[in-house]
């Protein structure tokens, strides 16, 4: 019975359409496998009312703690950290319950690789593509507002500078600086003095933070702190004194939809998809009732809260 | 019964499910990949700047996409590494998020060509190799999975079980994840802000390398590498990545220049030459022992234009005492010198990039092509798909499980002692890594086109980590205090020649003259001084000398040795805090050849050091609160190695 055939394109029981990504889904045999599965369980269940359903309460204990040390020094030859053992434990938890489902689900016969099997065919069910959608106009809008610190433009200028370097002129560099200054305020163009600036001269927009990247965070916080257009100096860099003239600024501004409507929409998709494999794990657990034995949590526990 | 059962199902589980989880979707395995388009990048949309600016990144980086990263447990894939470079946080290896301070500019995801079929089987549930125990072992993260792939390289024989009687399986597969590799780098670039190159690393290994248990029994069984990267200049690339199964070094060269054709463009970059056991250099044959032909050297050296000469594996400039006497040659060397007449598991001199300078003066004077013409670019080479994170105090490693916290990097378990200390653990250290380096290139701006360039025409320099900046050109024809002019740079590149550019032939005697520039980075040490080094070769014997240009603190080089004395700066131990009050911001000057020979061939280089700062050895030791391993330094120079300037007299 291949159910793919009856409610796809061209099937006998297409009433709605099929989205295409549920209908190759569909197609996968290990779906329609799990899907038969599923069949058969209920159709048991409704014969067989007193039929046992998967074992809700997991516990693991200090010799669960154990073989999963065991099994790592076998592995990596040393032993595991707090936070390695913290992760074993969440992912020993996670496996006992997907393996706990697949069995329910009749797919498990006792043998550790079918196991392995087993979880692995759970977890890659677990990951849907087809059921996370894409996102409508409006919820590109709403997320880009939402989220306005991630996608904002940093404010930027851009100045005209005179350069006085503290290697070429390590005892006048402060005193040349202060009274080039003078004449500059005064209107006069000294390009005759001063050094040759090599670092990017910042005569197109940057940001604070490029500009840090080459001059050093304290000049371009000086930088952007400056409140006017005209000379002003000397400013330290990492390299020398700087006289600078703001010429233009631009605030920090968001930009518009569909200057950015890619970004946007990948980490929309991205969330989604991790909010889906999330979901679909939680609905599992949440039938489940784990507990640890006393003392098993312990190291794991003040690994976590050290983080 | 059912004890046991449980006993060995948890066994299993305890092996296969850690790393299952956490790597399977970063090789998103599902359907065929469509083809995701290059954004446009023409001069209309990113303008130029013709005195260039320098933009740093790095062409050497593993994510999960590399067979040896994924058995390692790297949980991140090409996305993640690219937005890594981007400066967005990303969780690593280990459970921790991390965060470049500082974006990088550009990057190549280069993942192993060899495996990339191998990996997708291996990956996708239902595929016809999916049961078989080499993927079992390879998502079980075990290393006997790593040998037997390794070993199949050698003999240049997939592995059956995987790949089908004559690897075509893997073959026909393989092409998914290249596909995906062109689509990651597509989908992440970013004209004029973050460009992404297409690339991948071509790992042959040295021909008789063995990699059963790692029990190597003669020198040479220990396996040796003749790495290349290969880097495309747009995303019209071959079909396929060759790979070493396909062929050598020199048959990699061959098939690029036939299937990289019309608008497709591609460079390849040696790296590791510290453990090519000296046959990426050898002065007169291939790698594999045969012989040159001027058809196979005159390919090289159109192909292949850089090397990578500083990575986490160490260093390959020079090393203090293989065949000169250069004291700054003693940093990050990771193998031991050679004994004499040996040449396999050890660094002899034809392991190392000055002597292949060196020796290919040689070679173009004889016969008319120098295959060893490398201007220099630094990388990484994680395997934890993390660009670019080079910073000494917050290193992470770089092989997953193996280096991620201090205590595996230094050997020391979890355990305290009787004395109250951390006990040893008797597992190998990982010491002698460091966190690699960076590439600075010189460009019109940050597109494709542009970075690719510049890395085409050498006009580029790698660095041991920090973001030291660096000018270097040189002429015949510039005045002698062109460092002290305001267009220095115009002038500079009307009448001279750049890092990576060759100097016009000398009329008479006069020497070249040479102008230097460095700054500090603003995140590490000052600057201590700028060397050139100079290669030339004298009654058939290969030369080098080291020059100090000029230094910091007003101190000027010995009139006679060209070195000046230290200037004393120091790192404090204890709190890594590095001296401010030495060193300087930023050094430059004009500097000629005391020593010039119109008559003969020579190559020149820039090396930029900064004071001392705290390795990051001594970071872990002071993390653990245990004393710093007595076998490596406690602090280190950071520094930059720019690409060469050659010169060549006039042809008779």
């Amino acid at each position: 019975m291949d159910i793919a055939h009856l409610v796809c394109p061209g099937g006998a029981l297409m009433k709605a359409r099929m989205p295409a990504r549920l209908c190759s889904l569909l197609r996968e045999p290990l779906v329609q496998f799990l899907a038969l599965g599923v069949l058969i369980f209920t159709v048991d269940a409704l014969i067989n009312p007193s039929a046992p359903t998967a074992d809700r309460n997991i516990e693991v204990t200090g010799q669960d703690l154990s073989r999963i040390r065991t099994a790592y020094v076998q592995q990596w030859g040393s032993p595991p950290s707090d936070a390695e053992i913290s992760a074993l434990l969440d992912t020993f938890v996670r496996s006992e319950i997907l393996f706990r489902e697949g069995s329910a689900l009749g797919l498990a016969d006792g043998d550790s690789v079918i196991r392995n099997r087993v979880i692995q065919k759970m977890e890659f069910l677990l990951r849907d593509p087809s059921a996370v959608s894409e996102p409508t106009e409006a919820e590109l809008v709403e997320y880009l507002s939402n989220h306005a610190d991630r996608f904002s433009l940093p404010a930027t200028l851009r100045v005209e500078q005179l350069y006085f370097s503290l290697s070429a002129r390590p005892e006048s560099a402060e005193a040349d600086a202060s009274r080039a200054l003078v004449r500059l305020r005064e209107g006069s163009k000294p390009t005759d003095e001063g050094d040759p600036l090599m670092l990017p001269p910042l005569s197109e927009f940057q940001s604070e933070q490029a500009i840090a990247k080459a001059y050093g965070s304290s000049f371009a916080q000086t930088l952007f702190k400056l409140d006017n257009n005209d000379w002003n100096g000397p400013i330290r860099s990492v390299t020398g004194l700087h006289l600078v003239r703001i010429l233009d600024r631009q605030t920090e501004r968001m930009p518009a939809l569909q200057e950015i409507r890619g970004q946007v929409h990948d980490a929309i998709m991205a969330t989604r998809m991790t909010a889906q494999n999330t979901a679909a794990y939680e609905r599992l657990a949440a039938n489940y009732d784990v507990s640890f034995s006393p003392g098993v949590r312990d190291g794991a526990d003040s690994a976590k809260s050290a983080r | 019964m059912k004890a046991l059962f449980t006993a060995l199902a948890v066994l299993t589980i305890g092996i296969l499910a850690i790393p299952y989880a956490a790597n399977f979707s970063a090789v998103e395995a599902t359907e065929p990949p469509e083809d995701v388009p290059a954004p446009p990048d023409d001069e209309s949309i990113v303008p130029s700047n013709p005195s260039k600016d320098v933009y740093f990144g790095e062409l050497h980086i593993h994510t999960a996409y590399s067979f040896d990263s994924y058995i390692f447990g790297n949980p991140v894939g090409p996305d993640g590494a690219y937005r890594f470079a981007k400066g967005e946080p990303v969780s690593l290896y280990g459970g921790e998020t991390k965060q470049l301070k500082n974006p990088l500019d550009f990057v190549a995801v280069t993942d192993h060509a060899e495996f990339l079929g191998e990996l997708q089987l291996c990956t996708t549930p239902g595929s016809a190799a999916f049961e078989s125990e080499m993927c079992q072992q390879m998502r079980a993260n075990n290393m006997s999975a790593f040998s037997r792939l390794a070993m199949s390289v050698t003999a240049r024989k997939r592995v059956e079980e995987v790949c089908g009687a004559n690897g075509e399986d893997c073959a026909a597969i393989a092409g998914d994840l290249w596909t995906r590799t062109r689509n990651n780098a597509n989908r992440h670039y970013e004209p004029g802000k973050f460009t992404t190159l297409v690339g991948y690393e071509f790992s042959q290994n040295t021909p008789t390398a063995q990699f059963s248990d790692f029990t190597n029994k003669t020198r040479s069984d220990v396996p040796g590498m003749l790495h290349r990267n290969v880097i495309f200049r747009s995303d019209h690339v071959p079909e396929k990545a060759f790979s070493a199964y396909d062929g050598n070094g020199e048959e990699l060269h061959k098939w690029l220049e036939t299937n990289c054709i019309d608008d497709c463009q591609v460079l390849t970059i040696p790296h590791n030459s510290n453990y090519s056991w000296g046959r990426f250099f050898w002065s007169d044959k291939n790698s594999d022992g045969s012989a040159w032909t001027k058809d196979i050297l005159e390919r090289r050296a159109r192909v292949e234009p850089l090397v990578e000469i500083f990575q986490i594996k160490g260093s390959s400039e020079c090393m203090a005492g293989v065949g000169l006497t250069d004291e700054e040659c003693g940093f990050e060397n990771t193998v031991a010198a050679c004994p004499p007449g040996e040449e396999d598991a050890c660094a002899s001199a034809d392991s190392f990039v000055r002597t292949a300078l060196v020796r290919g003066l040689e070679v173009e004077r004889t016969l008319g092509v120098n295959p060893f013409k490398y201007g220099f670019v630094a990388a990484t080479d994680t395997h934890n798909g993390n660009p670019g994170g080079t910073v000494e105090d917050t290193y992470n490693g770089h092989l997953g499980q193996q280096d991620f916290s201090a205590g595996k990097r230094m050997g020391y378990s979890q355990k305290i002692g009787s004395g109250g200390r951390r006990e040893k653990s008797g597992k190998f250290a990982y010491l002698m890594f460091n966190p690699g380096g960076l590439t600075g290139a010189w460009a019109e701006r940050n597109t494709r086109g542009a970075i690719w360039d510049a890395l085409n025409s050498r006009e580029t320099y790698g660095t041991s980590g920090t973001r030291i900046r660096v000018r270097f050109f040189g002429s015949f024809d510039y005045p002698s205090d062109l460092h002290r002019s305001k267009d220095l740079v115009e002038q500079a590149y009307a009448s001279g020649v750049p890092m990576g550019g060759d100097l016009r032939a000398a009329k008479g005697s006069k020497a070249p003259r040479f102008v230097v520039w460095a700054a500090r980075d603003p995140d590490s040490a000052p600057l201590q001084k700028i060397q050139i080094i100079k290669g030339w070769v004298e009654n058939g014997i290969n030369k080098s000398r080291t020059f100090d240009a000029v230094c910091s603190d007003g101190i000027k080089p010995d009139t006679r040795t060209g070195l000046c004395a230290d200037n004393g700066a120091r790192a404090d131990l204890a709190s890594c805090a590095y001296q401010l009050d030495k060193g300087a911001g930023e050094l430059t000057t004009t500097w000629s050849d005391p020593t010039f020979d119109p008559e003969r061939r020579a190559v020149y280089y820039v090396r930029v050091l900064e004071n001392p700062t705290c390795r990051y050895s001594t970071w872990d030791a002071l993390r653990l609160g245990v004393a710093p391993d007595d076998k490596w330094s406690p602090t280190v120079k950071e520094r930059a190695w720019t690409s060469p300037i050659w010169y060549a007299p006039a042809v008779h």
